[in-house]
């Protein structure tokens, strides 16, 4: 027969789990009945206010005194607050600054910045750090420097996405004066995402930055260039383009070099382009041969066709679709580079490269049905 | 003592013996998914900031990573054309559809044809993995992102593997026909990609679409499956996933990556020579080829979990359809094991993941399943009390029931996916209903594949019956 020690070891294991499976049902649902009333509250919170937020963008008269706003609200009003202001430019965007102070936001974004309070019907720290920096992003002003400090400490927050929002803020506030540190903070942090870093940077005024952008590049590393160098392609400007021409010139770096390549449309840099295309590494031939169909002339064809028998796919890809598009070469003379190509890989990449095109063309008035 | 108990008249000592062995494999099985359910509480509070958007959208910049959706598709024509339109709508800058018609002997490519303005398309087919002979390739007049691979029949992997050959961009994501992935998912899977060089494949969670209403490839309300069996499934799969996977995933020892929805570095893929058309269990096995592949290379590298990048997918609502699938997931544990068996012992993966998933879901069914048989037998020879029996079956119910619920305090802390008050009375039947018949009925499934796997007995991926997603009750 079973022990004694046994049989209680199993009934006490069966009965303790029921137990705490009840108390965890209990858990969720007390959770539930919470996050209904948090939703019902903050429905009543943004029913109140969103009104109100417009009269003071529009800058008409507000009732005096305003709705209170519990301590719980807090966070859900501040979201309501920065959802407008995050879209709204000069008065109307300095109208809310002025309803954000008169509600005090300001002591608000500076304690979640700061990585206190706010936890009751906050979320979690992370959510009111990031909201805290966009806030003060927004709230910042030459004569009230003391949210700076605080910006800056959190580009270092371990959690990427507080980071970038500190960087976001910095920059929304002054890009000549913040710019340096958040490039730097950019290239230290491989886990700052590159698209999303872009678009902070398209969103807060790239242009602005510019110059601060090419300086660092011009003096970064290997490491630091390839980091930096395509964020480049969101500035389209010739002083850009010229920084990435340099960039192509002085370095030896396959990576660095098939970067910097298929940002290059400036006729100037053919030459380099021509002497990139034989280049040992198979990306940066390909991205040569991709080059050639932005700088090239008419007599790149040869050397196109060259690249179309190259053992790698995409640099017969490439170099198929940059023949396309070479100045100066009608349909006739494509045809007869066509008839003169000898290796079968070469002429499938060119029948691609010319369907692919057809089917562009022939597409777009298609997609607007 | 009765007949019987004179014919198993077992020594007391090995009757306490067996007790304690199952007593130990259900505090163990139980234990571990405890550990891990509360390693992923931990994580998912982490990262619950990442599902409240501070500021702006980040809009496309050109800068993201490319991504190629590849579809493998097998007599879809019923489905094949919503799922497709769905997936063209995802809000990603920079994807393109691959969809692979292996063969299929309905209208499969009829309808693709017909519904997307398909024409033949002279490209340069790379086969960098062999495939079944491919017969052709067309693309949309309409969408130049979408292309349709036609192949003859090789089977899901070599679909899979096909699409990869076509693949143009650096990640492959693959998805099942009939999955419905939401607009942002590409862009929350894709995120480990942008943080960390290392990551090479990453796995979102797939919930069950049974009862969902479902419109022109969209989920445009949730709402729990009316059928038990379904409902009974979406516990499940909130175990599995919510903290199995997430569990598994923070000490790199993530065993597999949905095949449903996955997420892959392309030349990665190509490296470790694709997915395997011997196994079916191609999901599991391909991860765990590229886990020893990369730790036998001695390489820094990720395979990620990204709990919050959801694709929903239809589960089987006849038993017949459920019991092939679970008897060749199983198979499919088991084959993929044996293929990566150099891979124990190695990391976390082979020191602790891979052991568990032999010792408690390869072969712990028969633990279970012996637990049950011998119980019952000592109960009917007299060798075994009412109350000794009822402790067993309560351990067996209440540990079961435990884990169940706490995946369901999980997906509430972290997700709310089913938001309103009257869903959550069915999850919480189905967390106790689990575990009064279905779960001892899986136990005997999972037992049947162990069985074909030992027998070596030639399993296809059979037919799912497709019911498309009911409308909720009004």
């Amino acid at each position: 027969m079973t022990s004694e020690l046994a049989l209680a070891v199993a009934f006490g294991l069966g009965a303790g789990s029921l137990a705490l499976a009840l108390l965890l049902v209990a858990g969720v649902a007390a959770l539930r009945w919470r996050g209904l009333r948090r939703r019902a509250r903050q429905a009543t919170l943004a029913l109140t206010w969103q009104p109100l937020l417009a009269l003071a963008a529009l800058g008409d008269l507000l009732p005096a005194p305003l709705p209170a706003i519990a301590p719980r609200d807090r966070v859900a009003w501040a979201r309501l607050w920065l959802q407008l202001q995050d879209a709204l430019r000069g008065e109307a965007h300095a109208r809310l600054q002025a309803l954000a102070r008169r509600v005090g936001l300001h002591e608000d974004a500076q304690r979640w910045a700061g990585g206190t309070g706010g936890r009751r019907g906050a979320g979690r720290p992370g959510d009111t750090r990031a909201l805290g920096f966009a806030l003060l992003g927004h709230l910042h002003d030459a004569h009230d420097p003391a949210g700076l400090p605080l910006l800056h400490a959190g580009l270092d927050d371990p959690d990427p996405d507080v980071g970038l929002a500190a960087a976001r803020a910095l920059l929304r506030a002054d890009p000549a004066a913040h710019g340096a540190a958040v490039l730097e903070r950019f290239v230290a942090r491989p886990d700052w995402p590159l698209a999303g870093f872009g678009a902070l940077l398209r969103d807060t005024g790239v242009h602005a930055l510019a110059p601060t952008l090419a300086a660092r590049l011009s003096a970064a590393g290997v490491a630091e260039r390839r980091r930096l160098l395509p964020l480049m392609r969101l500035l389209e400007t010739p002083h850009a383009q010229s920084v990435v021409a340099r960039v192509a010139h002085e370095t030896d770096d396959a990576q660095t070099l098939s970067i910097a390549l298929r940002q290059l449309h400036d006729p100037g840099s053919a030459p380099r382009v021509r002497a990139l295309a034989g280049h040992a590494d198979a990306l940066v031939r390909s991205a040569a041969a991709q080059a050639l169909g932005q700088v090239g002339q008419a007599d790149d064809a040869a050397r196109l066709a060259a690249l179309m028998a190259d053992p790698d796919w995409w640099v017969r890809r490439r170099a198929a679709e940059s023949l396309l598009r070479l100045p100066g070469l009608d349909a006739a003379a494509l045809a007869a580079w066509q008839g003169r190509l000898t290796d079968r890989y070469a002429v499938d990449a060119l029948v691609q490269a010319q369907a692919d095109r057809r089917l562009r063309l022939a597409a777009a008035p298609e997609a607007g049905r | 003592m009765n007949t019987l108990g004179a014919l198993l008249t077992l020594p007391a000592a090995v009757i306490d013996t067996l007790w304690w062995v199952f007593i130990t494999y259900f505090v163990v099985l139980n234990g571990v998914y405890l550990l891990l359910d509360a390693v992923a509480l931990r994580r998912l509070s982490r990262d619950a900031a990442r599902r409240a958007p501070v500021g702006p959208a980040g809009y496309a910049v050109g800068l993201e990573p490319g991504i190629t959706i590849v579809v493998p598709a097998f007599n879809e024509a019923p489905t094949i054309s919503a799922a497709v339109q769905s997936m063209l709508q995802l809000d990603y800058p920079d994807f393109e559809i691959v969809v692979v018609n292996d063969g299929s002997t309905d209208a499969t490519l009829q309808v693709l044809r017909e519904g997307f303005a398909l024409q033949p398309f002279p490209e340069a087919y790379r086969q960098q993995l062999p495939v079944q002979p491919v017969r052709g390739i067309w693309r949309s007049r309409r969408h130049p992102a979408l292309r349709v691979v036609d192949k003859a029949n090789g089977g899901r992997s070599d679909a899979v593997n096909a699409g990869i050959n076509a693949a143009q961009r650096a990640l492959v994501c693959i998805v099942d026909a009939d999955s419905v992935l939401l607009s942002d998912s590409l862009r929350r899977l894709v995120r480990p990609f942008t943080r960390d060089a290392r990551v090479v494949a990453a796995g979102g969670t797939v919930r069950v679409s049974n009862g969902c209403r479902i419109a022109h490839g969209h989920v445009e309300r949730v709402e729990v499956p009316r059928r038990w069996l379904a409902r009974l499934q979406v516990v499940e799969y909130l175990r599995s996933f919510l903290y199995g996977r997430l569990g598994w995933s923070l000490p790199n020892a993530l065993p597999l990556i949905s095949g449903a929805f996955g997420l892959f570095r392309r030349n990665e893929l190509v490296a470790a020579g694709g997915l395997s058309v011997g196994t079916i269990g191609e999901d599991m096995e391909v991860v765990l080829r590229l886990h020893r592949r990369l730790r036998a290379a001695g390489r820094d590298y990720r395979i990620a979990f990204v709990p919050d990048a959801v694709c929903w997918t239809e589960a089987p609502e006849t038993r017949a359809v459920l019991r092939s699938q679970r008897r060749r997931w199983q198979r499919g544990l088991m084959e993929s094991l044996w293929a990566n068996r150099a891979l124990f012992g190695r990391g976390a993966i082979g020191t602790v993941a891979m052991p568990f998933l032999l010792l408690f879901e390869g072969l712990g069914p028969l633990v279970e399943l012996a637990g049950y048989g011998v119980m019952t037998a000592l109960l009917a020879s007299g060798q075994l009390s009412w109350p000794g029996f009822g402790a067993f079956l309560l351990m067996a119910f209440g540990l079961g029931v435990l884990l169940s619920a706490s995946a369901l305090l999980l997906e509430e802390l972290a997700f709310r996916t089913y938001p309103h008050a009257h869903q959550l009375a069915p999850l919480v039947a189905a967390v106790v209903v689990e575990n009064l018949g279905y779960r001892q009925l899986h136990v005997w499934w999972r037992v049947t594949g162990l069985w074909q796997w030992a027998t070596r007995r030639r399993q296809t991926w059979g037919t799912m019956t497709r019911l498309g997603s009911t409308p909720p009750p009004a």
